[in-house]
């Protein structure tokens, strides 16, 4: 069981302890329960920050949410002066809640909003828009911004490219205005430099930086030698992370670099035992560019500048650059010192220290510019033309949308330079444990004198208890804690530039799109569809309309020699009948068809009349019977057809194909009554029908294949050679058509719609309803072609029109 | 076959499989050789009798069902107005066919005249009246069938559509028979190959589907 | 027709006809009341007169007549055939629905069976028969669209509903093929359905537009003229 060493006693703990079994004293840090709050919790440190930071911060503000513990400052135990400093500004600056609702980044800024960029950075695969972007930026020809300075990190891709140009050494303006936080006085002193205790193993974003640079397979040059003391001993000194506190700080970075993190905690490096992924980096760094192998007296702009700004924290630095040699803290001379006894690579002493380089990498931002450019900082002149290759050959080809953005994320990727700055201590604080003292440190306390006497008027309230008691400018243990833990109310108003703003605004914009499906271009036919249906309509009635008050006739009917078949062969079976030749009609169709089926219907029962046959009219639908006396009485009226004498209606068979199963059985005895009430079976010619078979004719009159169907299987089979013949609406006869045929088919003959109706009228020789209709089907069958092509046109115009237009955008 | 153990309602799974073969089996055995049916067929005669019987009543239980839900929506004010006219009208023709029956049995003489003037005078219309809006969404639908779908197979469809509608003017056929012929070919060869497919498929489908019934896979009557 | 050889009854029912058909022709405009207002008179109307269809037509003459006047032997027939119906009616009531079960059942297996037997008769063998005799009434390129059409529509469904996974890719390949063949045969034969139904929906449009026509003709222009 691993242990904890409580922060305020300093006795050993269980570490599943939340609070210590001694002093009762917190032992865990209140990280998620704040998390929770960071949306609603904008953090006005930033209030003094430059505009450069602020608008960095706000592009940030997504993925930074996501890496939960990032931004807790307990997790920091070498949270310097600068942050309390930035707490201090936070609990007075006012800031604009509204501007940033989505903005819990400015919470981080207690532990510097450039050591959670770099965090973020190595998170590269939650941040696909940035990377989208920062690709499209080396595509070929590189925009006259990267030329300007920092650029956007191009996360994955440019790691190398990223050290060269800070072993150059000549470093941008950029980056030297962000050096400058060594330089100020609140710069942790030595003591407090982070991870001294021994048997410590690397921390996670160690681990993580190296399953990057190791997935990632760039090279990066990075001299051991350069390696500050505490960063070198920090694999040994500081104690091995418990999986209970390194996923609060780095849940997605432990995810990511599972694998490195794991193998490095269990390994206990030593001096000349170097972690993988520095290794890794040496080596790498033979394939570097020769250009960017800094000169051992190359110092960085950042060096050499004076700076005569006061100390910001480290993200917030702006302008001036320290000289080194003097106003450099106590550890980062040191470590320059013991960098020497390290193994060496490339790079020497007065470069930028390996803490510094080795968390360069992990900005990997590429700033070379294709052709040096007058105003292309030192750093970047340096860099070899070859090194242009390498980036313009990735497959970085920007894509539409990063196109049609560039103008704006250029200005808005200016302001990312940030990203730039080399991490220090910061990203080692993460991975301490909190408030693990190592013995010189707890011996200094209380120690009256703390490293920020002469800093910035900001300093933090001194520590009154724990081990660090006596420091001011220190993270608050447990009271500290606690605060966080509530939400600190760093509510007012952050002051944003308009230009800002408008980045927020057009990069908010860019993100927000980018989860969305691209919306459909509103279809431009919209308008056309409600006029092409209202013309449709209009065109349509208008035609039949004239043509029925004309009661025109001068559209010839069907000629004779195109008459189908199937009507000629309905004619001749009609024909062969004889006089009171017993007839089943079957009048199965719905009256909303009625219009049809009687135009085609009334010539072939015209004909039967004629013919003098009885007729038997039956139905297997409820409103079978009344249109059957509708159709006798109505449309064959001059025929003067009397129910009982010439005709019989037997109504209703319920049960579909069952009750036209037992019909044709035994039609008595399932049809004892006529529609009228009385026994048809008794009288001629009905008294001799004992079976459907017994009919000299079926007819069947429907508009529902189904009906059909029904009739065809279960009747036709069994009336042997009575000969069953149709008059089927026009919807019908396709799928009647197998069943049609002449002699031994299932269908004898069939008539169909108002078509077949009066072609069968051009048979007989005599004009019905069909002859009525003609005229009206066929100029209104015009006018839908017409329309039916007009509209077909026009729609496959604006489809084609649409996906042009589509494939513009 | 798969058959389930576990019946839920043995009686009604027990009659239908037992009506069901005797049905099936009337095909077969119906009639002795000298066309008589046999008892087998005298059964099954009467199960048809039976069935057309008993549709009649479900249709009528359909109906009163359909009142009942009407009835429900007017007491939960849902398109109360709408369900109140549907259950007025249902009742007025309703009772006017039952007077119409009660006067025809009681006078011995056929008068459905009111009855039958419902019919023709505002079932038919309005029936009549909604195929012909049909054909106005019909047209619409046919014009935008291409901007729906725009495909091989779409524009088949479209294609076919016209030309049968084009073939079935005979002014068109006058100037141009080919185009007549071509639609006569097409009905003749190609639609009625797909026709005779589709009808076997149907076919095959349906007996499926009676297979599993008389099998007691399927139960579509508990419930 | 004419105003003077109509009664009052039919006169009143050719202008509620009237009314009724420019109400549903109005949702040419859009959905409006009257057209709700005419569907649902429909309903109810085609509702009611379906069950006094029912009960003159079928339920009368079926169950009642032959136990008021029937013999001994059509009585028991007729009971036998009552029972079953009584056990429908008691579908009305849902506490009571089970027990129309049974006679539910009889009437499904019944169905069932029917259906199998019309299938197979009616509809398998006759076109099985007509798809495999193809080329004796017609030429050789007609009976061969014939013979494939029939298949691959036919076919189209057994491959839509079953595709192995295991298939070899040649065997996928002619399963592409053939279910895009069949699925052209059924563009075309939806193609000509669809026709058809137009066609049908035109005349009802005519036959719509030809009985106002006439009303207006005969009824309306006689009255208005004077």
């Amino acid at each position: 069981m691993e242990e904890i060493r409580c922060p305020m006693c300093g006795k050993p703990n269980p570490d599943h302890l939340e609070t210590c079994q001694h002093c009762q004293a917190r032992l865990k840090p209140l990280i998620i329960s704040s998390d929770e709050s960071l949306p609603a919790e904008p953090d006005n440190n930033d209030a003094g920050l430059p505009d450069w930071l602020r608008s960095d911060q706000q592009d940030e503000a997504p993925s930074e949410a996501e890496s939960e513990a990032e931004s807790t400052p307990e997790d920091d135990p070498a949270d310097d002066d600068w942050m309390n400093k930035l707490r201090e500004e936070g609990d007075s600056a006012p800031i604009d809640n509204s501007a940033l609702d989505e903005s819990p980044v400015y919470e981080d800024s207690e532990e510097g909003d450039w050591l959670d960029r770099i965090k973020e950075l190595r998170d590269t695969d939650e941040e696909p828009p940035e990377e989208d972007d920062s690709s499209s930026l080396f595509d070929g020809a590189l925009p006259s911004w990267m030329s300007e300075g920092g650029e956007e990190p191009a996360l994955e891709e440019s790691p190398a490219e990223e050290d060269s140009s800070i072993f150059d050494g000549a470093l941008p303006s950029w980056m030297s205005e962000k050096e400058e936080e060594p330089t100020t006085d609140e710069v942790i002193p030595q003591d407090e430099a982070p991870s001294p205790e021994p048997g410590a193993s690397i921390p996670d974003w160690l681990a993580a930086s190296e399953e990057q640079a190791a997935e990632l397979d760039k090279e990066v040059e990075v001299d051991e030698s350069e390696l500050p003391e505490w960063l070198a001993g920090s694999d040994q000194a500081e104690p091995e992370p418990t999986p209970e506190e390194t996923p609060i700080l780095f849940p997605d970075l432990q995810e990511a670099a599972a694998p490195a993190s794991e193998e490095l905690a269990s390994a206990e490096p030593s001096d000349d035992e170097l972690p993988d992924w520095f290794s890794t980096k040496a080596e790498s760094s033979d394939d570097s560019p020769p250009s960017s192998e800094p000169a051992d007296d190359e110092l960085p702009d950042w060096m050499t500048e004076p700076s005569g700004v006061e100390a910001e924290p480290a993200t917030s630095i702006p302008e001036s650059t320290p000289d080194p040699d003097i106003e450099l803290p106590a550890w980062m001379l040191e470590s320059a010192e013991d960098v020497d006894a390290q193994p060496a690579a490339e790079s020497t002493e007065g470069e930028i220290p390996d803490w510094m380089s080795g968390e360069e990498a992990e900005p990997q931002v590429s700033t070379i510019p294709a052709e040096p450019d007058p105003e292309t900082p030192d750093w970047l002149e340096k860099i070899g033309d070859d090194a242009i290759p390498e980036l313009a050959s990735d497959d970085l080809s920007p894509t539409g949308e990063d196109i049609f953005k560039i103008d704006q994320l250029t200005e808005l990727l200016r302001d990312e330079d940030d990203l730039q700055i080399p991490e220090p201590e910061g990203a080692i604080d993460d991975g301490l444990a909190p408030a693990e003292l190592p013995g010189w440190l707890e011996a200094m306390r209380p120690v009256e004198s703390s490293a920020d006497g002469d800093s910035t008027a900001e300093q933090g309230q001194t520590e009154q208890t724990g081990p660090l008691a006596g420091l001011s400018g220190v993270l608050m243990a447990e009271p500290e804690i606690a605060r966080l833990k509530q939400a600190p109310k760093l509510s007012s108003r952050l002051q944003v530039s308009e230009t800002q703003q408008e980045h927020v605004r057009v990069f908010r914009e860019l993100l927000e799109t980018e989860g969305q499906a691209e919306k459909q271009a509103k279809p431009i036919v919209v308008s056309s569809q409600g006029l092409l249906r209202w013309l449709s309509a209009f065109f349509l009635i208008f035609v039949i309309g004239l043509v029925i008050i004309g009661e025109t006739q001068f559209v010839p009917a069907p000629p004779q020699a195109s008459v189908p078949v199937e009507v000629l062969n309905t004619s001749s079976l009609i024909n062969s009948l004889a006089p009171k030749d017993p007839v089943l009609v079957s009048f199965d169709f719905e009256p909303g068809t009625s219009g049809e089926m009687n135009a085609a219907a009334a010539a072939v029962v015209d004909h039967l009349m004629i013919r003098g046959a009885y007729l038997t009219l039956i139905s297997t639908s409820p409103t079978g019977p009344a249109l059957a006396e509708y159709f006798i009485s109505t449309v064959q009226r001059e025929h003067q057809y009397t129910s009982g004498s010439q005709y019989v209606n037997l109504g209703y068979i319920p049960g579909g194909a069952s009750g036209l199963l037992g019909f044709v059985q035994m039609p008595q005895r399932i049809k004892p009554l006529s529609f009228d009430g009385f026994d048809p079976w008794i009288t001629a010619p009905l008294d001799g029908i004992y079976a459907l078979s017994d009919f000299k004719m079926v007819l069947v009159i429907t508009d529902n294949p189904d009906i059909a169907q029904s009739w065809i299987e279960q009747v036709e089979p069994r009336i042997q050679d009575t000969p069953l013949i149709t008059v089927v609406s026009a919807q019908v006869e396709p799928i009647l058509r197998p069943f049609v045929g002449g002699e031994g088919a299932q269908v004898r003959g069939m008539v169909s719609g108002v078509i077949g109706g009066t072609a069968y009228e051009q048979v007989t020789g005599k004009d019905n309803l069909g002859r009525t209709y003609w005229d009206a089907l066929n100029f209104s069958l015009m006018t839908a072609i017409a329309a039916i092509l007009i509209g077909g046109i026009v729609n496959v115009f604006s489809i084609l029109l649409r996906s042009r237009n589509r494939g513009e955008a | 076959m798969n058959l389930n153990l576990k019946l839920k309602s043995p009686v009604s799974t027990a009659l239908a499989i037992g009506v069901g073969i005797v049905v099936l089996l009337g095909y077969f055995f119906g009639n002795d050789p000298s066309g008589e049916a046999t008892t087998l067929g005298l059964l099954r005669a009467f199960l048809l009798q039976g069935a057309i019987v008993w549709a009649g009543v479900a249709m009528l239980v359909g109906i009163f069902n359909l009142a009942s839900v009407h009835l429900a929506k007017i007491r939960a004010n849902e398109e109360a107005s709408y369900s109140f006219i549907l259950l007025i009208t249902l009742i007025i023709t309703l009772g006017i066919g039952l007077y119409d029956i009660v006067e025809t049995f009681t006078q011995q003489e056929i008068n459905f005249q009111r009855t039958s003037w419902i019919f023709n005078y505002i079932q038919l219309p309005i029936e009549t009246s909604l195929m012909a809006v049909l054909a106005i969404s019909l047209t619409y639908a046919a014009a935008r069938l291409l901007a729906r779908r725009l495909n091989l197979i779409s524009v088949v469809f479209v294609g076919v559509v016209l030309m049968l509608l084009i073939g079935a003017m005979p002014q068109v056929a006058a100037q141009a028979p080919i185009l007549a012929e071509i639609r006569q070919w097409i009905l003749r060869v190609p639609t009625l190959a797909g026709a005779r497919g589709i009808l076997l498929g149907i076919a095959l489908g349906t007996i499926a589907t009676g297979v599993r019934i008389l099998t007691g896979s399927d139960r579509p009557y508990t419930g | 027709m004419t105003a003077a050889n109509m009664n009052l009854a039919d006169l009143i029912g050719l202008l509620i006809g009237f009314s009724f058909t420019i109400f549903i022709l109005s949702y040419i405009l859009g959905d409006n009341f009257l057209f709700r207002f005419a569907t649902h008179i429909f309903i109810g109307a085609a509702a009611g007169y379906a069950s006094v269809v029912t009960i003159y037509n079928v339920i009368l003459p079926q169950l009642i007549f032959p136990l008021m006047n029937g013999g001994q032997g059509e009585m028991i027939l007729t009971i036998s055939l009552l029972i079953p119906s009584l056990l429908l009616l008691a579908k009305i009531s849902p506490r009571l629905s089970k027990i129309g079960n049974p006679a539910m059942a009889i009437l499904v297996g019944i169905g069932a069976a029917v259906a199998i037997g019309g299938g197979i008769f009616g509809t398998i063998f006759p076109q099985v028969s007509a798809a495999v005799n193809v080329f004796e009434t017609n030429n050789f390129l007609e009976g061969a669209i014939l013979l494939i059409g029939t298949f691959t529509t036919l076919l189209y469904f057994q491959f839509n509903s079953k595709q192995s996974k295991n298939q070899r890719p040649a065997i996928v390949q002619a399963t592409k093929l053939i279910r895009w063949i069949g699925k052209a045969f059924i563009a075309i034969t939806f193609g000509a359905l669809f026709a058809g139904v137009y066609v049908a929906a035109l005349t009802a449009l005519i036959e719509r537009f030809s009985f106002l026509w006439t009303f207006i003709k005969e009824l309306v222009l006689p009255a208005a003229l004077g």
